[in-house]
């Protein structure tokens, strides 16, 4: 069950924390008294119980680490040696690097592949403080890269040859020399599975590394073998197979022996076919001698690597007869040559005999760089920021290309420079666009990161309630922006709180209702073009929407005979009204105080929209859609007397043109019909406060958005065009204007205020 | 189980775990000339495979597992004393 495993490890790393502060704190106290058993003995207790907890869990390396801590402190609390500040350091570091193992292992599960290598050097430097006297332990091999030469002097003839042949057959090799703990059976080690399933295993030995003896005194759980092995994966990769024993294996690499082995060489042979095919391509006969020089050259420096140094003696008097003939023939003829002079060679290389020769190789032979395995690295967020920034700077600067195109023909008068203008836009367009894809590709994160937490919500909300319920996640895979998925925890707490505590009837009511006794709450997530919608739906008794509609009239949001012509999917919507659900969080509506107008204001402000469908006794759904990525937004810009505001595209539903004389006045509040629907109309310039249009304009430019109450019409003087825009808040004193939730630099340099369109209607009085 | 014995010899059949050294000890320890298949092994448990180094009992048939196969020969072949040597 997770859930257990998720709890174990959140109170292993509470404690764990706890504890390594403990011992910092008892450590630097003892600097200063360094006699303090009392402090000795808290210092040995805090190691000793985190070393304890640490093997609950699959973090061999830390608790090598605390373990080396503990041995240290079990000595010098036996007064056998003395603390030093060497040694505090020392222990200080182990508990630095304990904590970052720590941060690591809650967010990763586990440690990193170098871990092993780290634990045993600082396993050895505590080591390292031994009594005076004591014998210093067996030397720790160095991590020298060179095979000791007698290596295999101790394996039975048949296995030494067989690696032997291995070593001398010149391939990049690393060779494994594992000789596992006595005492690793008990750690749940199996050495032959790990050198098993070592990559690119080539040879593999095992010999005792005392005698062993059959018989009453024979303990099969010592273990006293020691594993060899010669492998053609890469360094890094076996560091990483080989991380939770690193400390029981000592790594040799051997490279590559550089030259090539005559006539063994396919990429020799493939280069000397390629200057024939070369010579022989049709080109312009200007390119000609520029191209038997570079076949030439190629030639003079290949063959002699493959062994045909009388070949290549004659390359320079080949390719002077090419280049005087002006035809290739030549050097055609002497590439024929020299290709059947390789498949004449012997396919098998000749073996140089001495086998004791692997570490020779090593000094003379640069090593080859074994192709790096597909890496992960952690990067500050910051920078990622950074270069979402600049991406985002680059659109901007991109879309300035158009009024530029605009000024050449309008203010010069050159169309065509226009159209070339227009032309690279669109370069820029492309290649603007595959970067900022890119960068955001990089913030992605799986929608899983949130998702997960919500079980241990359920759980225990669950067991509070007294309802049995089912959490279903699907879809976690799914991924989006870092910061979008951050700002759905919160709104997605009151969500799932809400249906739980709300949607979810008691198992009584369920029971009469013929449902499952057990409740269903799912949270779903999937992509819909550039947006992520993530559903909460529970199948509980869905919202009663006469009693939305009573309360509303109640709160003096609507007329009763409005409240009875609204249409479902409004009526719903009235729900995340603010000041609604202040009212409702006292009946059942909604939960525990949070409102959904808080939810669906959050979501707004992430640039989202909250969407509700319910069937009475059938359970409700909350759709949150929010955009893939929050850097840049797109945004329909309109003017008002001069000057350019930008409202968010999500919210658009259309734009039309509406004769002045269309418009109805209904309860004192202007109307117009669009589709058989009355859609209220709000007069920007009256909201902004700004001086009304004069002489009025006989055709209205009606935006139609979505708002919470419904669609809604805001007239403005014109539209402009849609762009995408890099939002910035405002600071200072603008900050503290509500209507306006940002501001974008366009790219003509002019600035554009982003309208907060709730806000905006909120002013219309 | 992966480990059965029939008379003088055991089968291990499968995976043989750590706690099945124990087992192995006790039956080659129980009669001279006890013999072990490993025919239908999977895998071989270090700790097993250090019993199999220590007595040595001769095999009935050598593992299909091609690279247990090739690790077993030398060591239960019978006659090549140097899987002891000491390192």
């Amino acid at each position: 069950m997770p859930d257990t495993d998720d709890d174990l490890k959140d109170g292993f790393l509470a404690e764990a924390r706890d504890l390594v502060e403990r011992a910092s704190e008892a450590l630097i106290a003892l600097e200063r008294a360094p006699d303090d058993p009392a402090l000795v003995a808290a210092l040995f207790r805090a190691v000793h119980t985190l070393k304890g907890n640490s093997g609950l869990f699959d973090i061999a390396p830390l608790t090598r680490v605390v373990h080396s801590g503990e041995d240290l402190l079990d000595r010098v609390r036996n007064g056998e040696i003395a603390l030093v500040p060497e040694m505090a350091d020392a222990l200080l570091d182990a508990l630095d690097q304990v904590s970052a193992w720590l941060d690591l292992f809650e967010e990763t599960d586990g440690l990193p592949a170098d871990a092993g290598r780290a634990a045993a050097a600082l396993a050895d430097r505590l080591a390292a403080f031994r009594p005076q006297g004591a014998p210093a332990p067996e030397a720790a091999a160095p991590a020298a890269e060179g095979l000791p030469g007698d290596w295999l002097a101790d394996l039975p003839a048949g296995e030494r040859d067989a690696a032997a042949r291995l070593l001398a057959a010149g391939e990049a090799l690393v060779a494994v020399d594992y000789t596992p703990d006595e005492d690793c059976f008990f750690r749940g080690d199996d050495p032959l599975r790990t050198m098993l399933s070592l990559p690119g295993r080539a040879w593999l030995s095992v010999s005792a590394t005392e005698p062993l003896e059959p018989g009453v005194t024979f303990d099969p759980f010592h273990c006293t073998l020691r594993f060899r092995a010669l492998s053609r994966a890469p360094r890094a990769e076996l560091d990483e197979t080989l991380a939770y024993v690193a400390s029981q294996t000592r790594l040799y690499d051997i490279p590559a022996q550089g030259q090539a082995t005559p006539g063994g060489d396919d990429m020799i042979r493939a280069v000397i076919a390629a200057q024939g095919t070369l010579l022989q391509a049709a080109a312009p006969a200007g390119t000609f001698a520029g191209r038997a020089a570079s076949a030439a050259r190629v030639l003079d420096a290949v063959l002699p690597k493959a062994g045909l140094d009388a070949l290549a003696g004659r390359v320079g008097s080949a390719r002077a007869e090419a280049i005087r003939t002006g035809t290739p023939d030549a050097l055609s003829a002497l590439v024929t040559e020299a290709l059947t002079a390789l498949d004449r060679q012997p396919a098998a290389p000749a073996i140089p005999t001495a086998p004791a020769a692997p570490s020779a190789p090593a000094a003379t032979r640069p090593a080859q760089t074994p192709p790096r395995p597909k890496s992960v690295f952690k990067v500050d967020q910051a920078r990622i920021d950074m270069l979402m920034k600049l991406a985002g700077e680059l659109i901007v600067a991109k879309n300035a290309l158009p009024y530029l195109a605009e000024r050449a023909e309008t203010l010069y008068g050159s169309r065509k420079m226009a159209r070339e203008i227009k032309a690279q836009y669109e370069v820029f367009n492309r290649i603007v666009d595959e970067v900022q894809g890119a960068v955001m590709q990089v913030r992605m994160v799986p929608l899983s990161s949130v998702f997960e937490r919500f079980s241990r919500l359920v759980r225990d909300l669950s067991r509070q309630l007294d309802k049995p319920i089912r959490f279903e996640i699907e879809g976690g895979e799914t991924e989006a922006d870092k910061n979008v998925v951050e700002s759905l925890a919160d709104p997605l707490v009151h969500l799932i709180r809400n249906a739980m505590d709300h949607g979810i009837e008691p198992a009584a009511a369920r029971a009469a209702a013929g449902k499952p006794p057990e409740g269903l709450v799912r949270l779903s997530a999937r992509l819909s073009e550039d947006q992520v919608v993530i559903e909460v739906a529970d199948d509980g008794k869905g919202i009663d929407l006469d009693r939305v509609r009573d309360k509303a009239v109640e709160r003096g949001l609507l007329s009763a005979e409005a409240a009875a012509a609204l249409p479902e999917a409004d009526a719903m919507r009235l729900i995340l009204q603010p000041g609604f659900s202040t009212a409702a969080a006292v009946s059942d509506l909604s939960g525990r105080g949070v409102g959904m107008d808080v939810v669906a204001s959050m979501v707004e402000r992430a640039g989202g929209t909250v969407s509700l469908a319910s069937r009475t006794g059938d359970g409700t759904t909350v759709s949150i859609r929010l955009p893939l990525s929050m850097a840049v937004r797109r945004v329909m810009m309109v003017d008002l007397d001069d000057a350019c505001y930008g409202v968010p595209l999500e919210s658009v539903l259309e734009t039309i043109r509406v004769p002045a004389g269309d418009v109805h006045l209904h309860l004192d509040r202007p109307q117009i019909v669009l589709r058989d629907r009355l859609v209220p109309l709000f007069d920007m310039r009256k909201a902004l406060r700004l001086s009304p249009l004069d002489p009025p304009a006989g055709e209205l430019s009606v935006l139609v958005v979505t708002t919470a109450m419904g669609p809604a019409g805001l007239i403005v003087d014109d539209f402009r065009a849609g762009t995408e825009v890099i939002p910035h808040p405002l600071e200072g004193p603008l900050a503290g204007i509500r209507w306006i939730s940002g501001a974008a630099l366009l790219g003509d340099g002019s600035i554009l205020l982003l309208l907060d369109i709730e806000e905006v209607l909120k002013c219309r009085s | 189980m992966p480990i059965l014995t029939e008379g003088d010899i055991a089968r291990i059949d499968g995976a043989a775990s750590v706690e099945e050294a124990e087992t192995l000890v006790a039956f080659l320890e129980g009669a001279a000339g006890r013999r072990v298949d490993l025919a239908a092994a999977s895998h071989l448990h270090t700790a097993v495979l250090q019993v199999l180094m220590a007595y040595r009992p001769p095999a009935t048939a050598l593992p299909g597992d091609p690279d247990l196969n090739a690790l077993l020969a030398p060591v239960l072949a019978g006659d090549d004393p140097t899987m002891t040597d000491a390192a």
